[in-house]
């Protein structure tokens, strides 16, 4: 075997070209020789393990659990349910507004979503646990779920005010343009769907929590733990020595992870308990499925008169998450009048979160195939239909581009790509056996400039 | 292995040879090799990610061929030779060359499922099926990346091969 | 997963006896087994570990016929030279199954055992209703979401899709499976669900699968499988299919035909009416469209899944042109 001295290898290239160049990651030997060991991999004395048992139905009441099978099996050392589970304190939401309600259950009795957790098991092993789990016995009074956006019940939700965005006369610009295009995109629920599980583990030294988690927001985790349990914010140590991917989704202290600091407490050993993979689909919320239509006036010559806008995200029954459709449509191309809408329906699911690039990711999406289309009906290039509205400032501020090359990467992405030799026409370009399409696509991350020395408090 | 059936008790005293070490354990038949080598020996560096055999986070050799230890009872692998991600550079903490090339072509982000990516290349060059990006991408299909290293762990692998071959 | 006792078996009489235990079950690669126990869906009481039974794994290949032990690898039979240049199918379905992992786990024997992937079937907690599963209890795919389910061989009782490759290949090859005190056709050995959605295999208790054996034809050497799925690698079929063809001499009359679709039907599914429909004719595109249509006479669908109406027969006709275009 070759003998391939990393050392030399990667601190080499890095001498050479620090900037720009490939430098190997500081935290790069320790992953590929399987010594990092990542939060929910610490080895410490006692440690039990905690596994969840979900709710399966969608929408309803739990009405009884069944708990003897599963405290008799071997190993087990408690069973949780809402009735047992100690009482936590409500904590503030993400923003630090204060909750709602003063005490908080993270064991379901009402039931909103399929997967949301009713009970948990603690045993001295993972497999004891794993099996007890699957006698705990549910009794539930089902009632009808919302399943989805296109579910007959959902209806047209609630409208969000502060998400419209409006200049000019849109509808009566639209409704006045020579050409029309009308059309309805939809996204359907993304997960982030880590490599690595959502888990933690929980330890507690009198009334001082440890605990190990992959975390994507070390303070405002460590603040809900510690409001939950009533203790300063200064006893809760939260490490997080690596995260397994996040992708928007480790930045919130959840219900899984209240009970195993519940179930640590109770029974003062460190508890273990790792979502499993079916459970990292209904424990945390992915990216809302959404729904909306892009209405574009514009001349002859493809010049964008109006933009109408309308959109619609999924919610939780008992949790509010908007996902802002319309924040990549307004600023992407220069027009006189425009009009973007959204509501939020509530569906039985858990409440969808932050996925990479909220909001930017399906507005991007809707405005740019309705750009496609607007070319495709009067037959223009559609790189040249997104050089002719180009937007040379912001077209609701009025006011400049801080910085926008837009032009240049259109530019470069013609040459990259060979867009121009590229065919609108459906179905009219082949690789192989398969249909193949291509043409320019953009987006853009606004990034709104707000004053941080809030958050940024110097030393 | 003699001519007899072994009939367990619940708990089994079995012997694993892990990077050439000797480990006696008793544990559940039901125990998997990866929650032996995670829970009972803190052979942490394999990965649990699905549990189920999807996704190659676990991915370990027994007997120099590349297997997942979610789907491997612990017991049934005794007497076999085992090899984790802890076991694969030199004794003198010389990386194996997969390893070199996964830092040099900066083949991962969050690491996660890096073990058993370089598991899997290690295996893949061996069995010879890492003789073109195309049969790179087929026989790693078995390792997913969320982070998107897929680009960077293609170039990784023809790197390390080429080096082997070389 | 329940707790269960662990056997390993030193031989294949002592297999025998305790496959023969109520509760157990065979243990060889693990890769159905120990992932439906995680599911929920096998409860044995007893495990069988065969993996360390001696002199079952042997590949021994002539022009005559493929003779393949049960605990053979996947991965070492795909690449098997003379499979490779004999039974090209058989090495094509197999390295296009599963992960290379999986296929160093996953024997041939255990290949041929292997479950539905049917989501209803594969997790009782969230759907009690399963026929396979619990005989009269239902069938929660029926009225549900149906992408995957099979259009051909479904019952009242189950529409569950037969996911492997392997057999495709097989049955197209007039595969036979030896059990020790019997022989079967591989086509016969898989059952489709009818009534009783419950027995998917023709095997008795203490019945242990030996050997599958391929007999040698010119057609299994001029063979390929084709597989259509919804991702490049590491997935099920929605469609695929084992062809075999000789022609006669003259280069383009179609002398024998195999055909068998794959990821459509509830077993793995020969089409002699697609073969029939073709012995004795010329090889061209519009004879084999029009024959491999034969091949959904009958399907049934659910709604999401009646693309593989459509889809069946063009994979059926992609595998048999592109044999043509191979002298």
């Amino acid at each position: 075997m070759t003998v391939h001295d990393m050392k030399h290898a990667a601190s080499d290239s890095a001498r050479l070209e620090a900037v720009g160049g490939r430098l190997s990651r500081v935290d790069g030997p320790a992953k590929i020789t399987g010594v990092a060991k990542y939060a929910f991999e610490q080895q410490l004395e006692g440690l039990t393990h905690a596994v969840l048992v979900g709710a399966t139905i969608a929408a309803g009441k739990v009405t009884a659990i069944d708990t003897r099978a599963a405290e008799t099996a071997p190993g087990v050392l408690a069973v949780l349910t809402p009735d047992t589970i100690m009482e936590l304190k409500g904590a503030s939401d993400w923003f630090g507004n204060p909750p709602a309600l003063s005490t908080y259950c993270p064991l379901a009795r009402k039931v909103t979503f399929s997967g949301q957790h009713v009970a948990a098991v603690v045993a001295e092993t993972f497999e004891q646990a794993v099996a007890a789990a699957a006698l705990v016995k549910v009794w539930y009074d089902e009632t009808p779920a919302v399943v989805d956006l296109s579910d007959g019940k959902a209806g047209d939700g609630i409208p969000i005010e502060a998400m419209t965005k409006e200049w000019g006369d849109a509808q009566a610009a639209f409704a006045a343009a020579p050409v029309r295009i009308c059309a309805a995109y939809n996204t359907p629920r993304e997960f982030q769907a880590a490599m690595e599980p959502h888990g933690l583990i929980a330890r507690w030294q009198g009334d001082e929590l440890t605990i190990w988690e992959p975390s994507q927001w070390l303070d405002g985790v460590a603040r809900t733990y510690a409001e939950w349990f009533g203790v300063p914010f200064e006893n809760v140590r939260l490490v997080s020595p690596y995260i397994g991917g996040g992708f928007g989704s480790k930045a919130l202290a959840l219900a899984h992870s209240a009970v195993a600091a519940a179930a640590a407490k109770m029974l003062n050993r460190p508890v273990k308990l790792v979502l499993n993979r079916p459970q990292n689909f209904t424990s945390y919320g992915g990216r809302a499925a959404t729904r909306q239509t892009v209405a574009i006036g514009a001349d002859r010559d493809g010049k964008i008169q109006s933009i109408v806008h309308r959109g619609v995200n999924e919610t939780a029954i008992d949790g509010m998450w908007v996902e802002p459709l319309g924040s990549v449509t307004s600023i992407m191309y220069a027009t006189p009048n425009f009009s973007s809408k959204q509501n939020v329906v509530r569906v039985n699911t858990v409440v969808p979160g932050a996925k990479r690039a909220p909001g930017e990711n399906p507005s991007a999406f809707g405005i740019e195939c309705a750009i496609d289309e607007l070319a495709y009906e009067l037959g223009i290039d559609p790189l040249e239909i997104r050089l002719i509205n180009y937007a040379e400032q912001d077209p609701h501020a009025k006011k400049p581009w801080s910085t926008r090359q837009l032009r240049e990467a259109f530019a470069a992405g013609a040459e990259a790509f060979g867009w121009a030799k590229h065919s609108p026409e459906p179905r009219s370009m082949r690789d192989g056996h398969q249909l193949i399409g291509s043409a320019p696509r953009a987006s853009c991350l606004p990034a709104a400039y707000r004053p941080w020395p809030r958050f940024f408090r110097g030393r | 292995m003699n001519d007899q059936v072994t009939i367990s008790p619940t708990t089994l005293s079995i012997h694993l040879t892990i990077n050439g070490r000797n480990h006696a354990l008793d544990i559940e038949p039901r125990v998997t090799l990866l929650d032996a080598l995670r829970e009972r020996l803190h052979l942490t560096g394999t990965k649990k990610g699905c549990d189920q055999g999807q996704c190659g986070a676990c991915t370990v050799h027994v007997d120099g061929e590349r297997v997942l230890a979610c789907l491997t009872l612990a017991a049934q692998v005794e007497g076999r030779e085992i090899t984790t991600i802890e076991g694969l550079a030199d004794a003198d903490g010389t990386l194996n060359a997969v390893q070199a090339a996964f830092l040099e072509q900066d083949a991962f982000q969050c690491g996660y499922c890096t073990p058993g990516q370089i598991m899997s290349a290690v295996a893949c060059i061996r069995e010879g099926h890492a003789g073109s990006d195309e049969e790179i991408r087929e026989y790693m299909a078995g390792n997913l990346c969320r982070c998107g290293a897929y680009p960077n762990i293609v170039a990784a692998v023809r790197q390390a091969a080429q080096e082997l071959r070389s | 997963m329940r707790d269960f006792s662990y056997l390993r078996a030193g031989n294949i009489e002592a297999a025998r006896n305790a496959a023969a235990l109520p509760g157990a079950m065979l243990l060889a690669g693990g890769t159905t087994l120990i992932d439906l126990a995680k599911c929920g869906v096998a409860e044995p009481a007893t495990v069988i570990d065969i993996s360390h039974i001696e002199g079952l794994n042997a590949i021994d290949v002539t022009a005559d016929r493929a003779v393949i032990g049960a605990l053979a690898k996947m991965s070492h039979v795909a690449d098997n030279t003379e499979v490779k240049s004999l039974f090209p199918a058989v090495s094509e379905a197999l390295w296009q199954a599963a992960s290379a992992q999986l296929r160093n786990m996953a024997t041939i024997g255990g290949n041929l055992m292997q479950r539905t992937r049917c989501p209803y079937f594969r997790d009782p907690q969230n759907f009690p209703a399963c026929n396979k599963r619990a005989p009269a209890s239902g069938c929660s795919a029926i009225g549900g979401v149906t992408r995957g389910h099979a259009v051909l061989g479904v019952s009242e009782a189950c529409i569950a899709t037969y996911p492997g490759d392997l057999a495709v290949a097989l049955v197209a090859f007039d595969a036979e499976v030896d059990l020790g005190e019997r022989k079967l056709k591989v086509e016969d050995f898989f059952l489709a669900p009818g009534a009783t959605a419950e027995r998917e295999h023709d095997i008795r208790p203490g019945e242990v699968i030996m050997t599958i054996e391929i007999p040698g034809s010119a057609a299994a050497r001029r063979s390929t499988y084709v597989k259509v799925r919804d991702r490049q690698s590491y997935e099920f079929a929605a469609a695929s299919a084992a062809v075999g063809l000789e022609l006669e001499s003259d280069g383009r009359t179609i002398r024998d035909i195999r055909v068998a679709l794959g990821g459509v039907a509830t077993k793995p599914w020969r089409v002699r009416a697609v073969e029939d429909a073709l012995k004795g004719k010329a090889l061209d595109e519009d004879t084999v469209r029009k024959a491999s249509a034969l091949a959904v006479e009958g399907a049934v669908d659910h709604g999401a899944n009646h693309y593989k109406i459509a889809l069946a027969p063009r994979v059926i006709a992609r595998a048999i042109l592109k044999l043509g275009e191979t002298a």
